[in-house]
């Protein structure tokens, strides 16, 4: 068993579960999911004196479990499960690359209770969600003690290795993404894993935007895995505009994001250089499959259907 | 020690129990209920000998507190074979009980109720896999022993016998 006691607080709202993170200061802890922070905690790791359960939540009026769509944006509700974001067919309809990323976390059961909210708060390096949300310039809305709601967009969430811009009294309440079936637009998810259920070595979200006559309008590239934070290959922006994205093309992003990722984090499963090198392949296959998915539309025929 | 009130239904019998707020799905089952079919290997959420069907779903059980179990509906391995009123832990067991038999689909037996369990929840929502996607469905489940070829081998041929049974069945009514 744990060593170290705590209390256990099931709150039916949001609200309940802010007052509560407010009252209790930093020894409390949210728990969504679980699927890091029990195993943390088992390992002793992690010893929070209070833990404040969202799962209650989501079965009442208040819900955080939710996927709905507007003229422009998706909002999903931070304690949507991997699996109900693999599987929720506005998210397939509407941000494929959404679904096909939770569909290459960790494992079945992993994915039946981990939450998309749990996996951007936790914010592992190599967490998956973290490379195409801020691909696609998500945004995260989150309420504090006092029910002020704020705006934060991906590009400054993740402060640091398991560090967020959330405020100790503040809790997610909803990922909000701009919907990318747009004509001439296609993204896509890569990841290089050690083993089927494994973490991210160096997972590649790109999203690519074509001219009407074919050539590149935006190519953006952003990497999960190699720093403590979501990488975005800023080189391989700028360079495309208005080019073709051939396959020397392809090529030369690949050299790009090679020189971009200078001393990758190093750990048991993959050395500094090997993960460089790795950067440079799926950036390429993350390009190479967004530009083809960005021309398939072209023709009425995408392979999502 | 805080401690929480648990009220759930496990293997279709309620139960209703105190614990120290400390205590794992997983602990539950096997520390309190005695159903230690459910075995534990890692505690970390990664070898898949815990898992269990709740609501419906397969999860890790170490991953898992008690409380967050409560008004849950707990299927664990001892559960599965069908008793005549229609709840679990009858003699006769599950096709995909015979099939890990007939098929040598396990050795030393630690990662079997997980296995099939998650064998289980891959049949429940896909009745003809392939054998991709049985390699998925039990991505979470680890063997020291058989290599898994024969897991495989066995959770297919479950497959097969459960669509037969299900064929001839519809024939009848
Ligand atoms: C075996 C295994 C393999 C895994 N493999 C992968 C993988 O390949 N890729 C991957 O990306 N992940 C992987 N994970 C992690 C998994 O995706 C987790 O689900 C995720 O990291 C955390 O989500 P959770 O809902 O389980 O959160 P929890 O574990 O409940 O919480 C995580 C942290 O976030 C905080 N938090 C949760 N919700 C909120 C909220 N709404 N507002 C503010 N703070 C909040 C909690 O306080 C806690 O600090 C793996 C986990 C396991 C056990
Ligand atoms: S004991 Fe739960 S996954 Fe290993
Ligand atoms: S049969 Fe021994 S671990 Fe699978």
């Amino acid at each position: 068993m744990m060593n170290k006691p705590f209390e256990y607080f099931a709150p039916k709202s949001a609200g309940e579960a802010v007052s509560l993170l407010k009252k209790h200061g930093s020894s409390a802890r949210l728990l969504a999911g679980g699927q890091s922070l029990v195993p943390l905690m088992n390992l002793g790791l992690a010893a929070p004196r209070q833990i404040i359960d969202l799962t209650r939540i989501k079965k009442k009026k208040d819900p955080l479990s939710y996927v709905t769509a507007n003229n422009d944006s998706l909002m999903i509700g931070s304690m949507t499960t991997h699996s109900e974001v693999e599987r929720s067919r506005l998210i397939r309809k509407h941000c494929l690359i959404l679904s096909e990323t939770a569909a290459t976390i960790a494992d079945v059961q992993v994915r039946n209770r981990g939450t998309i909210g749990g996996s951007v708060c936790h914010a592992d390096p190599a967490g998956d969600y973290l490379a195409p949300l801020v691909a696609i310039d998500a945004e995260f809305r989150a309420i504090n003690s006092r029910m002020k709601g704020r705006t934060i967009s991906a590009d400054k969430f993740f402060r640091d290795m398991f560090t967020t811009a959330l405020k100790q009294d503040e809790l997610l309440t909803e990922i909000r993404v701009p919907r990318q079936n747009r004509p001439r637009r296609g993204s896509a998810y890569v990841k290089h894993k050690y083993v089927e259920g494994g973490f991210a070595i160096v997972g590649a979200a790109a999203v690519v935007s074509l001219n009407k006559d074919g050539s590149c309008d935006r190519v953006s590239v952003v990497l999960s895995g190699v720093r403590a934070t979501p990488l975005r290959l800023g080189e391989i922006e700028k360079r495309f505009h208005g080019k073709s994205l051939d396959e020397r093309a392809i090529e030369e992003a690949g050299q790009l994001a090679y020189e971009e990722v200078r001393e990758p984090l190093s750990d048991i499963h993959a050395t500094s250089d090997y993960r460089r090198e790795m950067s440079r392949i799926y950036t390429k296959r993350a390009i190479r499959l967004a530009a083809a998915r960005a021309g398939a539309r072209e023709t009425k025929k995408t392979e999502e259907g | 020690m805080p401690r929480v009130t648990v009220k759930l239904r496990v293997n279709h019998e309620k139960k209703e129990v105190e614990v120290d707020t400390r205590t794992l799905l997983v602990d539950l089952l096997r520390d309190e209920f005695m159903l230690t079919g459910t075995h534990v290997g890692c505690l970390t959420g990664n070898c898949g000998a815990c898992t269990v069907i709740m609501d419906d779903l397969s999860v890790k059980s170490c991953t898992v507190l008690a409380a967050q179990a409560n008004e849950a509906d707990i299927m664990t391995i001892e559960g599965l074979s069908p008793r005549q009123d229609g709840g679990g832990g009858g003699a006769k067991l599950h096709p995909i009980q015979e099939a890990f038999i007939k098929h040598h689909g396990l050795q030393c037996g630690f990662c079997t109720p997980g296995m099939i369990l998650s064998a289980y929840q891959l049949l429940r929502r896909n009745s003809k896999p392939t054998e991709d996607e049985i390699r998925v469905a039990i991505a979470g489940n680890l063997c020291r022993c058989t290599g898994y070829q024969n897991i495989i081998k066995a959770i297919g041929a479950a497959s097969e016998e459960m669509r037969s049974r299900a064929g001839k069945q519809s024939l009848r009514s």
